[in-house]
């Protein structure tokens, strides 16, 4: 098991694409927390929730982790990488699995620094414009932890889904059209059922007051339960389907 | 290493809807030895190849290496090597990392990565994204993937498509000298040319069915070879082998094509006859034409 995930970890390292997504990701969150600290009005920003926006902006590493997850496993199919590395790694739930850790542990890192850049920014910004800070010692754990757990999370589940799908672009837009339309649609229709769904249980790990959120523990303990669902999936689909 | 068949392919069958890719392929291949398996394209020999190494599952019938099915293989990357695609790579990935990659999976040490690049002539090159190889660059870069964990049996699918023929003479070396070491080489191609002089045996597949499994020497002596003679006083000749049952045809000027013959009958019987030859040659290309009428295909 150590083997095949050293091996999935170092495949992350080796392309360009890991690099290219921190540094799209952290530009775009030094980009809008600077807006959001320096555009929103001194009122605004002397809102608890809107504070806990400003420092968890960082928190948008979640959909750059999903698609690394994504792409961990799906690149192996669009390259034809999957037969070597079936060949050297025959047993494939053991590849599935290696595959989410070694993706978790990636969004782990994407989480860790998107988060501490928006995070030091937006302090840095409120105590430059003479803003107090309204976050207690529990809103800074789930800033930093919350962001950080929901992007290694996220990176798990693009994984599953990756190999439950196995092609890149099918996989990466079913799950930005789920996320971004389907669930919005749902859950504004419905929010006391829509609160379920994967990608609103995960918004209690980067979000605060938000209407019929779930709580922080079963929304963590919720999305957790899918990571590890769509997770089997891939798996399951993996054992069975053949590699063309 | 073990005594018994290194592959046993019994009644493999793989069908895609109402298409039957294998049908009832049943082989065996003793160790040490190297087997050309052949077919035009589309016969199923990936489809097969595939199967023996655990990417696809067989709809009947298995195909098992050393007594096991690939998934099930103790330390399989140890025993069995293969290259299914030469293409199977990121192309921004550097040929030494995808060696490390797959290095790691298998449990290789890393000193074994540089030890093949070396071998496979890529030392410099493995310091580069492979999206600047050339195709045979690649099939080098997969043949040392394959040989990681330095395997027993070599499984090669095609490998010298995108070969020229320095690559390939490059290739044949290498694999006699595999199998010198009395490890198993099976290799499949569509041309048999490319592996005539590699092999020494042959499976022949067309449309999913084994054909034959036979020496090479065999196999050419199923059929008689032909014989091209050249004469000034061809009728004679002609009238000759007439007599001895033996058909010929005309050629440009004074020559003849005498099939199902061979030299040495032909020689003999001219010179009872007193016949003068300007030539006498056996027709090689008989391999060839074996193996276009053994799969059912025109001579191009």
């Amino acid at each position: 098991m150590t083997a095949v995930l050293r091996s999935e970890l170092l495949k992350l390292r080796t392309t360009r694409t890991i690099g290219g997504i921190t540094i799209g990701l952290l530009g775009l969150v030094l980009l809008l927390t600077l807006l959001g600290g320096l555009v929103q009005k001194e009122a605004d920003l002397l809102d608890r929730k809107n504070q806990f926006g400003l420092l968890a902006t960082g928190s948008l590493a979640v959909a750059f982790a999903a698609i690394v997850g994504v792409m961990a496993v799906t690149n192996e199919f669009r390259h034809g990488t999957i037969r070597p590395t079936l060949l050297a790694a025959p047993k494939r739930t053991q590849l599935v699995v290696a595959k989410v850790v070694a993706s978790a542990l990636v969004g782990l890192v994407l989480g860790a620094v998107s988060i501490g850049l928006s995070f030091t920014l937006g302090r840095l910004i409120l105590h430059w414009r003479g803003i107090p800070f309204l976050l207690d010692r529990n809103d800074v754990a789930l800033v930093l932890a919350g962001g950080v757990g929901a992007s290694a999370l996220w990176a798990a589940f693009g994984a599953g889904v990756g190999a439950a799908a196995r092609n890149q672009v099918g996989a990466i837009v079913g799950l930005l059209v789920w996320l971004l339309v389907a669930e919005n649609i749902i859950f504004g229709l419905l929010p006391s059922y829509g609160r379920y769904l994967p990608g609103q249980a995960a918004n209690a790990l980067t979000q605060i007051d938000t209407r019929h959120q779930l709580a922080v523990l079963p929304g963590t303990l919720l999305f957790l339960a899918y990571v590890l669902a769509v997770g089997a999936a891939g798996a399951f689909v993996t054992e069975r389907r053949d590699v063309s | 290493m073990s005594s018994g068949p290194v592959v046993s392919v019994e009644g493999l069958t793989k069908r895609f809807g109402s298409l039957v890719a294998v049908d009832d392929l049943s082989f065996e291949l003793a160790p040490g030895t190297i087997t050309g398996f052949l077919g035009p394209n589309g016969a199923g020999k990936t489809t097969t190849l595939r199967m023996l190494l655990g990417l696809a599952e067989p709809t009947r019938g298995s195909a098992l290496l050393f007594g096991r099915r690939y998934r099930e293989l103790d330390r399989a990357p140890h025993r069995v090597g293969a290259v299914l695609e030469a293409t199977d790579f990121h192309p921004g990935r550097r040929g030494r990392d995808h060696l490390r990659t797959l290095a790691y999976a298998a449990r290789v040490p890393v000193g074994r990565v540089d030890e093949l690049l070396r071998l496979v002539e890529l030392e410099g090159a493995g310091r580069r994204r492979v999206k600047g190889y050339s195709l045979g660059m690649r099939q080098r870069l997969a043949l040392a993937a394959a040989l990681l964990g330095d395997p027993e049996l070599l499984v090669l699918d095609e490998p010298a498509n995108g070969l020229d023929p320095e690559g390939v003479r490059w290739l044949r070396d290498f694999l006699r000298a595999f199998a010198a070491e009395g490890k198993t080489v099976f290799v499949s191609s569509h041309v048999l040319a490319e592996v005539a002089q590699t092999v020494d045996r042959v499976a022949i597949i067309t449309k999913g069915r084994l054909v034959t499994l036979s020496p090479l020497g065999e196999l050419t002596s199923r059929v008689a070879g032909a014989v091209r003679v050249r004469t000034p006083t061809r009728e004679v000749l002609e009238t000759a082998l007439g007599r001895a049952g033996l058909q010929s045809s005309r050629l440009d000027g004074d020559g003849l094509h005498v099939a199902g013959a061979d030299t040495h009958a032909v020689g003999e019987l001219a010179a009872a006859q007193g016949i003068v030859l300007h030539e006498l040659v056996q027709e090689a290309a008989s391999l060839e034409d074996v193996f276009l009428e053994l799969t059912g295909g025109n001579a191009a």
